[in-house]
């Protein structure tokens, strides 16, 4: 962490499960672009691990790949502090404890952050694969430059 | 009017690795079925290898799961360095058991805290355990972060390590680095004792089978990666010889495949296994501590692999001290291998149970065939087993506990459904 991060960016995601893939995408772009702004880490979607991360963050950002039947593409933001995230969005078979259920453990265990923001970007495309499809790259693109956008002002 | 057939059916099992289903079927007072119902489908993993170099397989088996990726490495790099006779020795060979150590802590503390913790105490999950054990829930929290932290600075990253080859390590942690992670080991290892005390004192039932315990076995050390295979059975074979004594079919209900001893017989591997075949292989503080637990030098009661786990993470705790302790950083991070036309096998003790892999490579070192045996396949026999008899002694139970329960028999094995396969959803039918 470097001494002026307060915000924590955390891209979450599968690399070989397609549009699974861009948290990843986000948070390896975002370091390349954010020096010193904020610290910006890649997992695989444990939700259980995430706690630890962000215990010493005041502004957490977490960016997931979402299935909620809207449009390929589509940015889901959620306060995750004042609003429920729907469950049935993040799929959590492979991930022992799926992220809402991790950020309502932090919330019983006092542990969450001031701010957490939830940027969900819907999916199309979950098969074994890596590549990214067109309308999940563009959607990347926007969040990276929304993003960007809060933590300079942040 | 007295229902003639009853069925407990849970379609989805929260709290295991995966997906995938269970079926009871209980006619008249008596279990007439029980079926594992497996719909992940089958990952191809060994198909993937094929046509792969020998150097690829930790990193793409490292791939199958998320929580024990140092195992599937483990063993990869033990039956190529198997195959291609090469021995990894001195700090090398502690830097392995050092990271293996990493995964047993975060694993089992995931385990015991977060997924097994909760059925004992009649919680539906740890969110709601964490609302009247919030400082046991922080604990299992900061004791997994601390596995993970040994995972990450050995392995290069948290998952799915990318540090770890065939004949060593890409680049080795200094001296100073490990320091760092000495000091969490010293809260870690009081954080292990409160975690045996507090599991010791949970309700047990009254349950066990004369299981076949399969395990490896090493002459001076708690196992990871070396060692005979041998069982409380009169089994006791090198891991050339695995498959000449275990088998694996197929069954119509499961895209995974169970394993058997070449006889037929179930079998059981995981810590339930290791720690009986190998108490006397425990630090004596580690063996204080399971004596202390009211444990005895074995165990057959397989909801007591709770407090077994919370041993093997005190003894992982230990075992990784005493490593950082003596490390000195060699000069080399790995042996030098080259390649050849070659069969070579390794098995090591995951956090489940042993993982076998093998692989047949040709001149060049490319990888021709590869054969993976994760622990979960090798435990579904007993965990049907298991619950062919818990059921029967259960039936004054009222259905929704008596599903629960069911639940809870297959959490005792912390079945990784993903990795073997290969896997779990449960009903039960009865009347």
């Amino acid at each position: 962490m470097t001494a002026d991060a307060k915000t924590l960016v955390i891209g979450i995601g599968n690399e070989y499960r397609g549009d699974d893939a861009v948290g990843l995408d986000v948070a390896r772009r975002l370091s390349q672009s954010t020096p010193g702004k904020c610290e910006v880490i890649q997992a695989n979607g444990a939700g259980i691990d995430l706690i630890g991360k962000w215990e010493n963050y005041d502004h957490v950002i977490v960016v997931d790949a979402v299935r909620s039947e809207s449009a390929p593409g589509t940015i889901h933001r959620i306060d995750a502090v004042n609003e429920e995230l729907p469950d049935a969005w993040f799929h959590s078979s492979t991930h022992t404890v799926s992220l809402p259920e991790a950020i309502g453990l932090a919330g019983t265990l006092g542990l969450m952050p001031t701010n957490l923001t939830i940027y969900g970007i819907e999916g199309e495309n979950f098969e074994p694969g890596v590549s990214l499809s067109p309308a999940v790259k563009q959607a990347a693109e926007h969040l990276i430059a929304r993003i960007l956008d809060e933590v300079a002002t942040a | 009017m007295k229902e003639k057939i009853k069925s407990i059916k849970v379609d989805y099992l929260a709290r295991v690795e995966g997906e995938g289903a269970l079926h009871v079927k209980i006619k008249e007072g008596k279990v007439t079925d029980v079926r594992f119902n497996i719909f992940e489908p089958p990952r191809f993993f060994e198909a993937f290898l094929r046509g792969r170099h020998f150097t690829e397989a930790p990193d793409i088996t490292a791939r199958i799961c998320g929580i024990c990726p140092v195992a599937y490495q483990m063993s990869a790099v033990h039956a190529m360095e198997n195959a291609l006779s090469v021995s990894v020795d001195g700090q090398l060979r502690a830097l392995r058991r050092l990271i293996y150590c990493g995964e047993w802590i975060e694993s089992h503390a995931l385990h015991v805290y977060m997924l097994h913790a909760p059925d004992f105490l009649g919680y539906q999950d740890a969110i709601e355990m964490a609302r009247d054990y919030p400082e046991m829930v922080k604990q299992g929290l900061r004791l997994k972060k601390i596995g993970n932290e040994l995972v990450t600075l050995i392995g290069g990253r948290e998952i799915h390590p990318i540090n770890v080859k065939v004949g060593g390590f890409y680049k080795l942690p200094t001296k100073a680095d490990l320091a760092v992670i000495a000091e969490k080991l010293t809260w870690a290892r009081s954080a292990a004792h409160d975690m045996i005390d507090f599991t010791a004192r949970l309700d047990f039932p009254d349950f066990k089978q004369d299981y076949q315990y399969v395990a490896l076995r090493h002459p001076d050390e708690y196992p990871f990666c070396e060692g005979r295979i041998v069982s409380n059975k009169g089994l006791d074979i090198s891991v050339e010889e695995y498959e000449n004594f275990f088998q694996e079919e197929h069954v119509k209900h499961s895209t995974s495949l169970h394993s058997l001893t070449r006889n037929g017989e179930p079998y059981a591997t995981g810590p339930l296994a290791r720690y009986s075949l190998n108490f006397d292989r425990l630090y004596p503080d580690v063996q204080r501590a399971a004596t202390g637990a009211r444990l005895s030098e074995t165990c057959f009661n397989p909801f007591k692999s709770i407090i077994v786990r919370s041993v093997e993470t005190l003894q992982a705790v230990e075992e990784a001290t005493r490593i950082i302790e003596a490390y000195q950083q060699p000069e080399k991070a790995c042996v030098d291998i080259e390649a050849r036309e070659s069969r070579g096998c390794g098995c090591t003790e995951a956090p489940r149970g042993s993982l076998y892999h093998r692989y047949t490579l040709d001149a060049e070192g490319t990888i021709l065939n590869a054969k993976i045996v994760p622990p979960t396949s090798q435990n579904q026999k007993i965990i049907e087993s298991d619950l062919w008899h818990f059921v029967p002694e259960n039936l004054n139970l009222s259905h929704d506990d008596l599903t629960w329960k069911c639940e809870q028999v297959i959490r005792n094995y912390d079945p990784c459904i993903s990795c073997s396969c290969h896997f779990l959803n449960l009903t039960v039918e009865r009347g």
